[in-house]
Order: C-alpha cells, then sequence, then structure tokens
C-alpha cells in the first residue's frame, strides 16, 4: 500500500475520496458470487443474484442524470440532505473510476459514477452490471458500516484504507 | 466523539456515539494513554520495553509491570488451547505481540465503558472492540485481502452489548503469522477473520486459525462464541456454522 511514502503524503486527500470508491465498488462486485461453492451456503451468491433480473445498463461514457430514480424512497430521504464527497479519478484494474458518494447519517447512501470503465470483456462486464447494480443497491441496502477489520495495516497503509475516510464521516 | 491515535507502528481509530461529556472525554483520554503505556511495556521494538528486558533475562516476570504477566496468562492459555500452532516465541525470542494488541483494544474498549461510554468502537489497525446499548447497530467491513482497499461483506451484532471482529493475513505486514507446528501457514489461505464478544479472545483465534491454515475451520467450530471467515487465494471462501448470523446488509 505505501510503495512510495513520500507520494502517499502528497496525494493523501485523493486516496482517501480513492479508496472510498473504489471500496464501494467492491461491495457490490459480483466476483462475491464465485465464493458461493465454497462450503459456506448461499452467503456470497444471494446479493449477486438478487440484482440478477434489474439491469438498468447505463451508457459508458454518459453521466449520471440517467439513474438518479432509481433510489429507494426511504433512503433517498436521507441523502437527499447529505454530503456529496467527489473522489479523483483512479485506475483500477478494470480502467479509471471516478465516483461520487453521498454521505448522510454517517453511511455512504448513494454512489454515481463519473468516470467509469468502458471496453471489452472484463472492464463492460465491470461498467454494465457493477454500477447499475451499485447505483441501484447502494442506496436500498446502505450496508452501514462504521469500520472496516483487515490484517493489520501499517501508519502508512492507515492513509490509504478505507478506514481513514469512515474517521472523517 | 472521534479521536484516531498512532501507536505500536498503526493507528487506532476511536468512534464514541454517547452524548458527549467530560467523563466520557477523560475516559478517550485514559484509553489513549493506556495503549501508550501498553506500547512502551510490551513492545519488542523498544530494547528497554519490560518485555525485551525480560526476553533477555535481564529482569524477572515478578520486576516488570503487573501487566506483564496478566498477558503472559492470557498468553499461555493461548498456546495452550493452539493446537501447537500458537506461539510466545514467534521469532525465537519472547514475543507476546499476538496477544498484547487485541488485549489492549479491548482494555482501552473497558475505559470507555468505565468512563460511562455505552456506545462506542475501537479500530485498532483492523481489529475491533465495539460496545452497544442496543441504541445503535455498529457494523464492520471486512476487507478484500487481495485488496485492502476494498470490502467484501459487514458484519455485526446488534443483540450483543459487546462485538469484537479480527482478521489475520499477510496482506499488510508482509507473512508474520508463523505456524509454531513448524510448516508454513497454509498458502491458500488469504486471511481470516473471527468474530465473537472479546477481541482478547478473538484476535487470539484468528491468528491461531491462521497459523492453522488448512485445519482453521474445524478448530474454530470447537469454539462456542466464535464464528470464522476465511478468504482463499483461489478465490474461494469459507465459513463456520453460524457466521452468517452476523452478516449484516
Amino acid at each position: 500500500m505505501s510503495k512510495n511514502p513520500s507520494l502517499a503524503r502528497r496525494v493523501a486527500p485523493a486516496m482517501l475520496l480513492g479508496s472510498a470508491a473504489i471500496a464501494v465498488v467492491a461491495l457490490f462486485d459480483p466476483v462475491f458470487g464465485h465464493g458461493s461453492g465454497g462450503g459456506g451456503g448461499n452467503l456470497f451468491a444471494a446479493p449477486a443474484t438478487s440484482d440478477s433480473g434489474a439491469k438498468p445498463g447505463i451508457n459508458s461514457g454518459s453521466n449520471t442524470s440517467t439513474k438518479t430514480n432509481t433510489k429507494s424512497k426511504s433512503a433517498s430521504a436521507d441523502c437527499a440532505n447529505g454530503t456529496a464527497i467527489t473522489g479523483s479519478v483512479i485506475d483500477t484494474r478494470y480502467g479509471p473510476v471516478q465516483l461520487q458518494a453521498t454521505v448522510a447519517s454517517g453511511a455512504i447512501c448513494d454512489v454515481t459514477p463519473l468516470v467509469q470503465p468502458s471496453g471489452d470483456g472484463r472492464t463492460n462486464y465491470i461498467s454494465q452490471q457493477v454500477f447499475p447494480y451499485l447505483d441501484k443497491q447502494a442506496v436500498k441496502v446502505g450496508i452501514k458500516f462504521q469500520a472496516v477489520s483487515g490484517a493489520t495495516y501499517t501508519s502508512e497503509g492507515y492513509r490509504s484504507a478505507l478506514q481513514s475516510i469512515l474517521d472523517q464521516m | 466523539m472521534r479521536h484516531v491515535e498512532e501507536c505500536m507502528g498503526t493507528v487506532f481509530s476511536f468512534d464514541i456515539r454517547d452524548d458527549d461529556s467530560s467523563d466520557i472525554e477523560t475516559g478517550l483520554r485514559q484509553a489513549v494513554a493506556s495503549l501508550h503505556e501498553v506500547d512502551r511495556i510490551f513492545s519488542t521494538y523498544k530494547p528497554d520495553s519490560d518485555i525485551s528486558r525480560l526476553g533477555r533475562f535481564e529482569i524477572s516476570v515478578d520486576e516488570c509491570d503487573p501487566l506483564v504477566s496478566l498477558v503472559l496468562n492470557i498468553a499461555e492459555r493461548a498456546v495452550a488451547d493452539g493446537a501447537g500452532a500458537f506461539t510466545l516465541h514467534p521469532g525465537g525470542l519472547l514475543d507476546p505481540s499476538a496477544v498484547v494488541k487485541g488485549w489492549a483494544i479491548e482494555r482501552a474498549s473497558d475505559i470507555l465503558r468505565a468512563a460511562g461510554s455505552r456506545v462506542h468502537l475501537v479500530n485498532g489497525g483492523g481489529d475491533i472492540q465495539s460496545c452497544s446499548d442496543g441504541s445503535f447497530d455498529w457494523g464492520v467491513a471486512i476487507a478484500d485481502p487481495r485488496d485492502s482497499s476494498r470490502v467484501i461483506l459487514a458484519v455485526g451484532d446488534p443483540k450483543a452489548p459487546r462485538f469484537a471482529v479480527a482478521t489475520s493475513g499477510t496482506a499488510e505486514r508482509g507473512e508474520h503469522i508463523v505456524d509454531a507446528r513448524g510448516h508454513a501457514a497454509d498458502a491458500g489461505l488469504l486471511s481470516i477473520t473471527v468474530v465473537g464478544e472479546s477481541l482478547t479472545d478473538v484476535d487470539i483465534a484468528a491468528t491461531t486459525a491462521f497459523a492453522l491454515g488448512a485445519d482453521a475451520r474445524d478448530w474454530v467450530e470447537t469454539h462456542e462464541g466464535l464464528e470464522a471467515f476465511g478468504v482463499l487465494a483461489d478465490g474461494g471462501m469459507w465459513t463456520t456454522t453460524r457466521f452468517s448470523h452476523y452478516v449484516i446488509g
């Protein structure tokens, strides 16, 4: 995480937003479904399949205006008074991503892709499936968490860890 | 009330949801001080810490801070329960670090409770002790060991007054967990998360289970009150029987 500490320090604010954006993507990454065969029951398949019937499908490269009406009611009431945080453009393994997250009541209640991957194969899969899913489900599920558990991070690693943005919410 | 404190080479995050009061503020100060106290006594990076001096046989346990014998007792129980995988001498030298951090975080939470806090969460470098009177439900996300800025799922226990989560893995600090049985920890295992009530127990269990590798799941199943979630290098995941009970969202 901290290959270049001095760089990490300089771009820390951008990275904080960046890691939040990536983390939200992760919540709804369909790859989780792959784990369901591992013996833990259908725990990981559930979120992916629950959405499989609904794929709003957004044009890659377009912006966000088409998707605001997919939000669920209860959360959007809260979310309307939320604070928008715009992440920096970050390079993911799927291509460049920039997300805008809305934070209300201490949780991420809405996520809008400003820049998203386009292209073939996996990249396309992500852009077609994850973002629409994310936009719809992030509001409804709104998985509220206030902390992140993981293998011990170093002081330097903390700067780019999701926990560091939670600490500011 | 929020506080972030750098200590023990990592960062401790305090998230306190009680109404602000001078009692809670005092409790937070004491909790933070307790972390630095633990670091002073137990750091194996400080040559003059009690634990370093004890390791060099310069002083006896009786000459150490009383917390040392307390922690060594906990560590000895962990060794006895660890199916041979948990050791107090991971690098050949006395190093109870695998016990200290979880215990120190739970202790910081206890200090906050003693000061009157009823709803708080302390996260020490990814190991968490939370406490709630039922007025707030804590959620803890589990980081993807393949990319710690991503999360896999979130856990919580709204019914429990105290809830603890610890994850052991190789993700950030390199492969620092050794299997005292002599063989390398199962390379197929990226991380293990254990949930329960007390972070002291949960953290020890996560470390032990990770060191046990392929035997981890069966070992956790024999421990009442603990549930675990493993992430494998091939993308597979496993859980113990009742882990799904704690998955939220």
